[in-house]
């Protein structure tokens, strides 16, 4: 036996624990590195049977397999993932030991016997290192991801920033343009009259007024609109929906229109059901109707025709302001509802707009959970659609 | 190089015995019900498999553990997984979740041993039918693209026998599918051959 071990003390040198045992399963050599590794000395093992020492591998996954090796079967291996304890191994802090285990095949050629050697690496500071490799790797992944989510939230805030400029731009435009234009013709056609009223004539005051009567009305809506947007802008627009008939409303506002339409000889019809009960704010609503309507008697020519209908579609009160006027070309469709982009057009009796209004109604037909659209060919005039959400019965 | 109908049939039925006791091998180890199953072998050369492999997608990071064996008959045997497949694998075995990136060396590990068994199995099959014995070497996990794979093997050439065959591994409800491949070096394609016609004019596996 000692002649036997004395073959394997090479193995002594190796920085790998290793055991040799017989076809009976006797252990003849124990290196070193796994005295270590488990603590039990070589003279306290040789010449014992390998699963008297360690009988948990007195099981049919451990004497299959390695019987098979000790009659000249392939190599096997038991891997640490599946074999916790092939030979118990415990570190200095009691954690076990990762242990990977090779059994193989050994003709001793002068002796004519074979023999199993069981040859072990220690896996745990790898197993370590990956761990903290994983953990690092999650933690860059984890910045990475934080660092995309900022980037992102730098790009939206750079939008916001961006549309709050284009706000602020254009109340200013609106303001510098829209509103000191005609105001100051008010002041200036009024200073005139106040300087030389004994001058005219109750005919000319009246023609002096007429203008501005037209004009004021025109200056009321716009700052109508301009403080509904500045309100929606500043988060103060209350959308508070109650059920109520569409239909109704969309009379009522026909009904209120209708002089400022047949001024231009133009005329206003429905195409409505008898009721569409909806569920939206009724204040944003009669807005949206309101500047609809007037756009359409503003780009419709005299003579012109102007019908306002609805029906319900998928869960929605479809709404269409139809005209018969100038429509408008692709071009100009993209500039309508956008902040960003600049877009006035006069209508046809020279009436001036703001553009304001279209982005107004986008705004609140949005806040009631809708959609605004446009559908024009110029020369022939437009259609804008809108929706409301049906009410719950 | 063509085999017979007849000589495909007796290789077929080798696998099937080794597939077999793989699965009971892996079923003692695991506690786990594991069934095996290789429906078809096919004979290939070299650049008809690395087409079939890159069919089955198999031209990013794959798996591999290569069982060398020498004797009567010399080559080499593997299996090659795709590392989807590989995690699958591991996961059915150990529990442990893991995703391809997370396929380290310890996985890697486990794979070599659960590959090993069913090469050991297969081949080993191969040497008892054929009554020789045959010399192993340790077996060896590789990691790469299917080029790689082929050209860190010193006994895979141009000529010799392929033999290919698609494996299915069923782990209780999870479905694994692996590449065996076996390759029989030119010079003992010959024994190889002899052995299996001998085994045939014995009367085959009806003796």
């Amino acid at each position: 036996m000692e002649k036997l071990t004395q073959q394997f003390n090479l193995f002594n040198a190796v920085p790998i624990g290793v055991c040799v045992i017989s076809t009976n399963f006797d252990i003849v050599f124990w290196n070193k590195q796994l005295e270590i590794w488990t603590n039990i000395k070589s003279p306290d093992v040789i010449g014992k049977k390998l699963i008297e020492v360690f009988p948990n591998l007195n099981h049919p996954k451990y004497i299959v397999p390695i019987s098979s090796v000790i009659n000249g079967g392939p190599p096997v291996v038991f891997s640490t993932q599946l074999h916790k304890s092939f030979f118990p191994s415990y570190l200095p802090d009691m954690q076990p030991r990762l242990l990977h285990t090779t059994v193989s095949n050994w003709k001793c050629a002068s002796k004519h016997e074979t023999y199993a050697i069981i040859s072990v690496e220690d896996y745990t500071y790898l197993s370590y290192r990956i761990k903290e490799h994983k953990r690092m790797r999650d933690e860059a992944l984890k910045e990475l991801e934080m660092r995309k989510k900022a980037e992102a939230e730098l790009r939206e805030s750079e939008q916001k920033l961006r549309e709050l400029n284009a706000t602020k731009d254009k109340f200013f435009s609106i303001i510098a343009h829209d509103l000191k234009n005609p105001i100051g013709a008010f002041k200036n056609v009024l200073e005139l009259l106040y300087q030389n009223f004994n001058d005219f004539s109750k005919e000319e005051i009246l023609e002096f007024i007429e203008p501005l009567r037209e004009s004021s009305a025109q200056l009321f809506a716009l700052l109508e609109n301009l403080l509904f947007w500045a309100r929606s802008q500043t988060g103060r627009i209350q959308i508070e929906p109650i059920e109520f008939d569409l239909c109704d409303l969309i009379r009522q506002n026909i009904s209120l229109l209708k002089l400022q339409a047949e001024n231009k000889q133009i005329t206003i019809e429905s195409d409505l059901p008898e009721r569409i009960l909806v569920n939206a704010d009724i204040n944003t609503i009669t807005t949206v109707l309101r500047n609809l309507i007037s756009n359409a008697i503003k780009f419709t020519r005299s003579g012109g025709k102007i019908v306002v209908s609805a029906k319900v579609v998928d869960g929605y009160a479809e709404v269409c302001v139809e005209d018969n006027g100038i429509g408008m070309s692709k071009e100009t469709m993209e500039k309508l509802f956008r902040i960003d982009v600049h877009h006035t057009s006069l209508g046809t009796a020279n009436e001036k707009g703001t553009g304001l209004g279209l982005i107004v109604c986008k705004e609140f037909v949005e806040a009631n959970k809708g959609k605004i659209w446009v559908e024009s060919e110029e020369g022939k005039g437009s259609k804008f659609y809108f929706t409301v959400p049906l009410a719950e019965i | 190089m063509s085999l017979t109908p007849e000589q495909i049939d007796v290789i077929q039925e080798m696998i099937n015995i080794g597939v077999g006791q793989a699965a009971n091998l892996l079923n003692s180890i695991s506690g786990k019900h594991v069934k095996l199953s290789v429906p078809e072998v096919k004979v290939l050369n070299l650049e008809m498999l690395a087409q079939t492999l890159i069919d089955l997608g198999f031209e990013k990071n794959l798996s591999c553990v290569t069982l060398m064996f020498s004797g009567l008959i010399k080559g080499s045997s593997k299996i090659i997984f795709s590392t989807e497949q590989a995690s699958k694998l591991v996961f059915a075995f150990t529990s442990v979740e893991t995703n391809e990136l997370d396929f380290d060396e310890i996985q890697a590990e486990t794979l070599s041993e659960v590959g090993n068994i069913v090469l050991n199995s297969l081949v080993g099959s191969f040497a008892n039918i054929l009554n020789t014995t045959l010399n192993y070497s340790i077996p060896v996990y590789v990691n790469g693209n299917i080029d790689q794979i082929l050209s860190s093997d010193i006994n895979i050439s141009e000529k010799g026998l392929i033999l290919y065959a698609r494996t299915h591994f069923q782990i209780e409800n999870l479905q694994v599918e692996g590449d065996f491949i076996l390759f029989i070096d030119l010079e003992t394609v010959p024994m190889f051959i002899q052995a299996v016609n001998k085994f045939l004019e014995k009367g085959g596996f009806f003796n």
